[in-house]
Order: C-alpha cells, then structure tokens, then sequence
C-alpha cells in the first residue's frame, strides 16, 4: 500500500494524512445519477480508502416497522462476488468515530459494474502494469492485483487504461476500468 | 375545496417557476415547517436539546477532513487530605480530559414526481414532505442515538468485571427490575444514581405498551391518586416518579417493558446542528426530485449518564458488589 507521508524524523510522530490511501473516480462517476451504495466494514476490518470489498452478509433492521436491508462487507472478493470499490477505509471516521459519537459508520462503495475510471492506491505494488492488462483480486484480500494469463481462471475485477501514475502528492495511482468479469466454470 | 389547497397551489407556483429565488423560497418555507415538526418528534432531540453552531467552531484535524468540535469535560479533583503541622501537601498537577464531536449527514431517499401529479394532491403537501422526509431523517436520528447508548450500557445483569459500563462507573448500565409494581419502578430509577458518578435523573424513554402495563396498576401500586388520574385521562405529561417521561412508538429502538433513563444534557454530550432539517427541490420541465437532509453532530459521550431497565425476570441490584 501507497503511504507517502513516510516520516524523515526517526522516532516523531507522523501522522497519516487523507491522500495517503484513496480511490479517485476520475471518470464515469456523476454525483447522485452514478450507481453507488453504502455498506457497514466487518467488525475488526483495517482495509483502506481504494480497496476492493465485497458484500459478506445483508443484516435488516426495522424503520417504522418495515425492514430495511443493510450490507456488510469484507475486504477482497471471491471468484463470483461483486467487487466493490471503497471510497472510505474500515478505519476512517465516517465508519468509525471516537467513542459516543452517533454517525452513521458506513462507507461509500462504488460497484464494479459501475462504467467507472478510477485511480487507487491500493494495488500489489510488486507487479508491472501494462494498458490492457486484467486486474483480479481474491477473497480476504483488499488489493487490487494483476490477473494471470488465463484471465477466466480468476474474477477480472477492472483492465488497466494509464496504469501506475503519480498524484499531485507523489502518490503511486494504479489507473483503470472497473468491470466484473466473474471467473468461467468449468467443471 | 380542500383547506391545504391554497397552501398547496402557493407552493407549487413557486417550484414550477423557472426563477430559481423561488424554488429556494418553496425550500425555505418548507424547511422552516419541518424545522419545528423535528422539534416535536424527535427522541434524541427531546433528550438532548439541539445547539446550533457555525462552521466557524470547527477544529481542523491532521488525519481526517471530517469538521470535528473539541468540548471539555469536568476534570476530576485529586481529593483533600488531613495534613499535620508543619508539612505541606503533595502535588497534583492539572489535566483536563476533552473529546471530540464528530458530524455527519443525514438524508432522505430522493423523490421523484411529476408537478401534474402533485397538484392533484389535496392533502398537505407540506405535510406530505414531513411523512417522506422529516420522519425518516428523525428516525435515522433516533437509530444513531440508540446505537450510541446501547453500545455504553454494556451487557444485561452483566458480572464481567470487563463490561464497559461496569468497568467505567462502578455500576450496571443495563438490568433486570422484575414485574411492574412500585418497587420496580424505584429500582429501575436508581440506575443513574448508582453509578460512581451518582448523576441525577432527568428524563426517561419508554413505549406506548409500557404506559399500558402503568395503568394496569392499582391504587397502592401507584402510591396515591395518580392512579385515578391515569384511569380517567390515559397517559398524560406528568412527570414519572421525577423523570420527564417521553413516551415513543418506536418499538423498535424501546421495545416493551423496556425503559431508558438520562441524566440532565449537561453531563450527557452535545447534540450539535450545523444545517437543520433543510429541503432540496430540482425542477428539469416537469419533472420534480425533492430529497431532505441535515448535517448534525450527536456525541452520547457519558455513559454514566444513562442506564436501562427490562421489567422482567428477576430483580438486581445496579451494583454487583451489593449482591448478597
């Protein structure tokens, strides 16, 4: 994962700042018209802003006596799971708050299916990435990684349109199209 | 003609004029009705009075763009001792705890509809906007605020040295009382009080079906003519053995036989509006899409200051150390 904020000062305090972790739609998504949802982080997840999340159980509660669904999701996704991008980390504060505080904690996801181009620092960052290229991930796993060859052994999950770019911060951006490509069975 | 016609035909003059000063009139006057409806429905608003703030009191924070606001709580005292003569006493250097408020958005689904349509409408529009809206967003509310309590009240009857509200205030958050009858309800009282903190008492939240079981008590139960009264007149506003009572039909957040208890807002939290209650109308030809929305922050951040009762199973003691 991308941190640029490393600390020169050995031994000082260096706080994260938000650009450290993020996923940026730089293109397709258009407030209140894009397909976007919001889902709750498992208890104990630490994946940041930019990962790939999936849906691991829908819980309801009641609203004026009707029930209302809610999703609840794990980082990384299985072969056949709607990817989903998140825009907010398990850990950030609009999913978490100090102690007391009563907001909503739950983050903003965009699904892959979605038609979006998006950047995030949430990528295997020992690869290299090419235009074209496959992008996959796996169950329990937040980063988005690069597929192997045979690219319906595995959930294609986005293809590589700039690759890695930098941020205005010195981020490293791995840029791409978001799609869901679930993997063939073949048995 | 309906008696909500002219109100509504005003109303939709101004979100089907292509002067956008009117539609944010419409928004405005509308916003202004659901402004004191939440003031009317709200369980959080009624425990905790809402304060209005400017952005201008933000805190800006390092690691987060989320608008936070810094209070104070009550430092603790280091205590007196009985000195002899001729010494001094120790020192006990000062040190303030403070906490953050933390603030969200809360909003409505978006609505859709055709002005035609809603023009056809003899039922208030305004209060159509309260239905759709307000009372959803007051609901979220609500649901915030007893996601917050509950999670400080720690377990039922809880005997883990490590329960939250146990280990924090000496005391239970959450217990047992037994069957209604007066000494439950004395029992149930003493929550706040138990604490460490010992906290006055200053509203209560229950059900409608609680009221019910109220009136099914007798005279002696009661302890003197309020029963009558109850009997005669149903629930009215007085106060419930010193408690404010806000009685609710949301069973879900109070289910029944349940009753939550606060301490005065002062040693609560803080329930911050930045933007109340407010409505957003987009007009494109005829096609309208209103949504409501608010941004707000609630912090229920002493949990000594508020406790629960279940009137069933057997009763016990707020204080696990004073069972026999």
């Amino acid at each position: 994962m991308a941190t640029t904020s490393a600390s020169w000062d050995q031994g000082a305090f260096d706080p994260s700042q938000t650009y450290d972790n993020l996923l940026q739609p730089v293109s397709g998504y258009i407030m209140n018209q894009s397909l976007e949802t919001t889902g709750k982080p498992v208890a104990g997840a630490d994946w940041k802003a930019g990962s790939v999340v999936s849906i691991q159980e829908i819980t309801t509660h009641t609203v004026r006596g009707r029930t209302v669904a809610d999703i609840v999701v794990k980082a990384g996704c299985a072969d056949d799971e709607m990817p989903l991008f998140a825009r907010g980390g398990a850990e950030d504060f609009d999913t978490k708050a100090d102690a007391g505080n009563a907001i909503g904690r739950v983050a903003s996801l965009l699904p892959a299916t979605g038609g979006f181009e998006i950047q995030t620092t949430e990528y295997d960052q020992t690869e290299t990435y090419d235009a074209n290229d496959f992008l996959t991930a796996s169950d329990g796993d937040a980063e988005v990684k690069k597929s192997p060859a045979n690219y319906n052994d595995n959930i294609i999950i986005g293809q590589v349109s700039k690759g890695v770019v930098e941020g205005q911060y010195g981020q490293s951006l791995l840029q791409f199209w978001t799609m869901n490509i679930p993997k063939v069975q073949t048995s | 003609m309906s008696k909500h016609t002219l109100e509504n035909a005003r109303l939709l003059e101004m979100l089907q004029s292509d002067d956008p000063s009117r539609h944010k009139e419409a928004a405005e006057g509308t916003s202004e009705y659901l402004h004191l409806r939440a003031h009317e429905n709200g369980i959080a608003r009624a425990v905790m009075e809402p304060e209005t703030i400017t952005p201008s009191e933000f805190t800006q924070q390092v690691d987060t763009d989320k608008p936070c606001v810094v209070r104070n709580m009550e430092p603790s005292s280091a205590g007196a001792v009985n000195l002899s003569l001729g010494i001094g006493p120790n020192d006990a250097y000062i040190g303030a705890p403070k906490y953050r408020v933390m603030f969200d958005r809360i909003a409505s689904k978006r609505y859709t509809a055709d002005v035609a349509q809603l023009s056809t409408y003899t039922y208030s529009l305004k209060e159509l906007f309260n239905e759709l809206i307000l009372k959803d967003m007051l609901y979220r509310e609500d649901v915030n605020m007893f996601s917050s309590v509950e999670s400080g009240l720690g377990s039922r009857n809880a005997t883990d040295a490590d329960d939250i509200h146990l280990k924090q205030t000496g005391a239970r958050g959450w217990i047992t009382v037994g069957s209604y009858s007066r000494q439950a309800m004395a029992l149930a009282r003493n929550g706040i009080g138990e604490t460490d903190n010992a906290l006055p008492v200053e509203t209560c939240v229950i059900n409608h079906s609680f009221v019910s079981n109220i009136l099914g008590m007798d005279h002696d139960a009661l302890g003197g003519p309020g029963a009558e009264d109850l009997f005669k007149n149903g629930w009215t506003k007085m106060p419930l053995m010193g408690m404010q009572a806000i009685v609710t039909i949301k069973r879900d957040l109070v289910p029944n036989d349940s009753i939550f208890m606060f301490a005065p807002q002062d040693y609560i939290g803080d329930f911050l509006i930045v933007t109340d209650a407010t409505m957003s109308f987009k007009k494109e030809d005829y096609m309208l899409k209103f949504f409501g929305y608010e941004y707000l922050g609630q912090c229920w951040k002493n949990i000594a200051a508020f406790a629960r009762a279940d009137f069933t199973g057997t009763a016990e003691d707020w204080r696990p150390d004073l069972e026999s």
